[in-house]
């Protein structure tokens, strides 16, 4: 490739700048075709388990042997032609079905989440930063009141208490009454330091009107950080949601869940590894693909960060 | 016993119905002394014999600690007398029973046991402190609901005891079964003297062949040799090791690990706990380690109850379509394969028939899809039919399989996990409870009357807080044969009119018998005498085990 010169090129804007940043950025980009292939591969369950044949709920009683108490036959947890990834015990269910189906909810979940903490952080930060007074000390308590709440026990609590609702909505809520305070002070800070810049008093004293002030002014030089940090979220609440199923109180059986799959495989982690190493790899992937990308954006939004 | 759903942990091997499975490693004097150590995981539930109500502790309590009136053979649901010197004698057409003390018995201090003591156990196990034990006294004896236990100075006028060694139960009905209610730890003798009421859980004083030397709850449970205990005026316990150690709150897998592997003192070891489901692929492809496993059914029945007076399963019709749609293979899986369940087609588990399999409507054990349907059909019910099935948020294998093998006919189950401490109040509330759930139940002891009336009896459905009778089942019919079986005193000619019930009442159906489970247990390579026993569902027998010196 015949490299251009550096100098020679035009004057590129910020957002520019940072693409080409994360372009370089091996990690990142390796994180960036995770979870693309990740993506793909859950949207794609319905079709890879019809190649396959073995929906994620069809038992396959020949797959495991009774006398064993249920142990896959064959080696590496029964993986086979018929079985890519081997059955799970007991039942026989095929686990990339499983997994693949597992990841559709692991990720619709975090995605949801994160988009409603973002919009309704982004929204109430935004108020509270820029109009103050009491928006901003009622907006700051509940922030204040949501966040030294224990989330976790709460959301189990919710979770176990709450019937005949859709699940995975309810996840999605329960996860966002309690993600969005984070973006929220964040947006917060940005605003009471870009509020008093010059170019936004200069745009208040030209007389826009507030809407149009906070969404041209203020909101693109919040963009930076939220992006970084709702990228770095993701993996959060595929955690989090893996950390409700495992504790039985996220979707149900027999809709499968990475965390749920965890919590059974547990008993069998000496006896059929591979059911135990399936989700928590897939799990251990998407986590660490996210992460990676979050950290390439965060480093290319602010390469002063790069040094520390 | 209510047996709680979602426990099915157990166990495997083959042997069927009845258990005697000893020959393994011979015991006898071969096994007389030394130190067997029981690994545990957890704390005893109970050790006072008035709150002793489970199984496991019924069977540790009433073989070395305490005696009771009359007790079960070793590795046998037959009955012989044990302080008492015959299985009671029956007058007023069943409703006084009189038993009579052995002479020379004594307590672990030298004193002799009287007939007050006994008097006094089942007494205190009527205080409201004294929770957990089992309700046979209570509900049996005259004026037993209304007494509040002896500790206000007030005494059950209907427990006679004329002299030390006499003593008389007056009953509200007649019962044939009454030699085996004496069986239960409530029927052991504890001295006022000794009587720390709540405390005596930490330290009941023996009766039988071992004492309590240390007791740190969770921790260790030392017993050494009762030497006041007489050898010759107890017919069951052998007694042979010199100390027993039950060391607690040890991992289950590193138990069975360490059982398997049975090296240094593990030689000398049993698990307190029976083997877990994830195991079996570790101890049967290992001969050394399968040979000293022991295997039986527990005795219990787990089973579908159907919510009865709720609508789709008020109709028998479709209660009969889902029990033909089960297929049974799937679920015995879920609950470990047929090493550890075999397949029930009746409510009473084989070891309370003789070992006789009743079965009522003989369905292949994959079920049989097209009469599921054509019974649905003829139900009238529009398909998909939906129904909700209450399951605990940790073990929910078998419900899974039943939903799996139910939506073959197009009926959908949408499970309903709830957590494992609310499963009973949830399931038990005639109000909240779901279309379905998986529930059984462990006789007490080896007849009818503690199996059938509690889980069918219409009379004792309350709006809340149903253990037994989880089908709100109410028929008037049933019930009235309770009633002319409890006077039946012959115990044979009971049991036969029990299981003509049983299949009276599977015709109805109710509940749909899923599993007879089985457990086994693994011991170390110098452990003798180890058999299941059928009566403390398949704990092996305390009262024959021995370690034998290690060649």
């Amino acid at each position: 490739m015949t490299t251009t010169p550096i100098e020679a090129a035009p004057p590129r804007s910020p957002g520019r700048l940072a693409l080409a940043r994360l372009r370089a950025d091996r990690p990142a980009m390796a994180g960036l075709v995770i979870v693309a292939v990740l993506v793909a591969l859950s949207a794609l369950a319905p079709l890879i388990t019809w190649w396959t044949g073995w929906a994620p709920e069809t038992f396959d009683k020949s797959a495991i042997d009774p006398d064993l108490g249920g142990l896959p036959r064959g080696a590496w947890g029964g993986v086979s032609a018929e079985h890519l990834l081997g059955v799970e015990p007991v039942t026989g269910r095929d686990l990339l079905a499983r997994v693949l189906y597992g990841g559709q909810v692991s990720l619709l979940v975090a995605l949801a989440a994160t988009a409603i903490t973002m919009v309704t952080g982004l929204a109430l930060g935004l108020l509270a930063g820029y109009l103050g007074g009491w928006v901003d000390t009622v907006i700051s308590r509940l922030i204040d009141l949501l966040m030294s709440f224990p989330s976790l026990i709460f959301m189990i609590a919710v979770l176990s208490v709450v019937r005949d609702v859709n699940r995975l909505v309810l996840l999605v809520t329960v996860m966002a009454v309690f993600g969005w305070t984070v973006i929220a002070r964040i947006a917060r800070g940005q605003v009471l330091t870009l509020k008093h810049r010059e170019y936004v008093e200069a745009a208040r004293v030209g007389g826009a009107m507030t809407g149009h002030v906070l969404r041209k002014e203020v909101l693109p030089g919040l963009t930076a950080p939220i992006l970084v940090y709702a990228t770095q979220s993701i993996p959060a609440y595929i955690g989090a949601e893996a950390a409700l199923s495992f504790l039985g109180v996220g979707v149900r059986p027999p809709t499968p869940s990475w965390g749920q799959m965890i919590n059974n495989a547990r008993g069998w982690f000496m006896t059929d590894p591979m059911y135990l190493a399936v989700p928590c790899f897939f799990l251990g992937l998407t986590v660490l693909a996210f992460t990676l990308l979050g950290d390439g954006l965060r480093d290319a939004f602010d390469p002063k960060e790069e040094a520390s | 016993m209510r047996r709680s759903a979602g426990l099915l942990a157990a166990a495997l091997v083959t042997l069927t119905a009845c258990g005697t499975k000893a020959e393994v490693v011979t015991g006898g004097e071969n096994g007389k002394g030394g130190t067997l150590t029981v690994l545990a995981t957890s704390d005893f539930s109970h050790l006072d014999p008035a709150r002793n109500w489970t199984m496991r502790e019924m069977m540790f309590g009433s073989r070395l600690l305490y005696r009771t009136l009359t007790t079960y053979k070793a590795g046998s649901s037959e009955i012989v007398p044990d302080l008492a010197t015959d299985l009671g004698t029956s007058s007023d057409g069943g409703k006084t029973w009189t038993f009579t003390l052995k002479d020379g018995l004594k307590y672990e201090d030298g004193t002799p046991i009287k007939a007050a003591d006994v008097k006094h156990n089942v007494e205190r196990s009527m205080a409201p402190d004294i929770t957990g034990g089992p309700d046979y006294a209570k509900n049996l004896l005259v004026g037993g609901t209304e007494y509040k236990g002896p500790y206000d100075g007030e005494h059950l006028d209907s427990i006679e005891t004329p002299d030390d060694k006499t003593i008389v139960f007056k009953l509200k009905r007649p019962a044939g079964e009454f030699s085996y209610t004496v069986t239960l730890p409530t029927f052991s003798p504890v001295p006022e003297a000794k009587d720390t009421k709540v405390e005596y859980d930490n330290r009941p004083f023996s009766s039988g062949p071992y004492k309590i030397e240390k007791y740190e709850r969770g921790k260790e449970l030392v017993l050494t040799r009762n030497e006041h205990w007489d050898a010759t005026s107890d017919p069951v316990r052998l007694a042979l090791p010199d100390k027993i150690h039950v060391k607690q709150g040890q991992d289950g897998d590193t138990i069975t690990d360490r059982l398997i592997a049975g090296s240094g003192d593990d030689a000398n070891a049993i698990g307190w706990l029976h083997v877990g489901q994830q195991s079996l692929s570790k101890i049967l492809p290992n001969p050394q380690a399968k040979e000293r496993l022991v295997t039986m059914v527990t005795g219990c029945t787990d089973w579908i109850s159907f919510n009865t007076p709720k609508k789709p399963f008020d109709d028998p019709k479709v209660r009969q379509a889902v029990y033909h749609a089960l297929d049974k293979e799937a679920i015995q899986t879920a609950f470990g394969g047929p090493n550890m369940a075999e397949i029930a087609t009746a409510y009473l588990p084989p070891t309370m028939t003789g070992g006789a399999k009743q079965d009522v409507y003989a369905i292949p054990p994959a079920g049989d899809v097209e009469k599921a349907k054509a019974l649905l059909a003829e139900a009238g019910v529009a398909l998909p039919l939906k129904v909700k099935m209450t399951t605990t948020t940790t073990s929910n294998t078998t419900e899974t399989a039943i939903q799996e093998s139910l939506k073959k006919v197009g009926i959908e189950v949408e499970l309903n996990p709830v957590d494992g401490a609310v499963f009973n109040d949830h399931s038990g509330d005639l109000a909240k409870a779901d279309e379905m759930s998986v529930h059984g139940w462990c006789p007490d002891y080896p007849n009818g009357s503690s199996f059938l009336p509690p889980i069918l009896d219409g009379r004792n459905v309350m709006p809340t807080g149903n253990s037994g009778n989880t089908a709100f089942f109410k028929d008037g019919e049933v019930d009235k044969k309770i009633d002319e079986i409890y006077t039946i005193e012959d115990p044979a000619a009971s049991n036969k009119a029990w299981q003509e019930l049983d299949s009276a009442v599977m015709r109805k159906l109710p509940m749909a018998p899923i599993a007879w489970a089985k457990r086994s247990f693994l011991f170390g390579k110098n452990v003798t005498g180890v058999a299941n026993h059928p009566v403390w569902a398949a704990q092996p027998d305390y009262a024959t085990i021995g370690v034998k010196k290690s060649s």
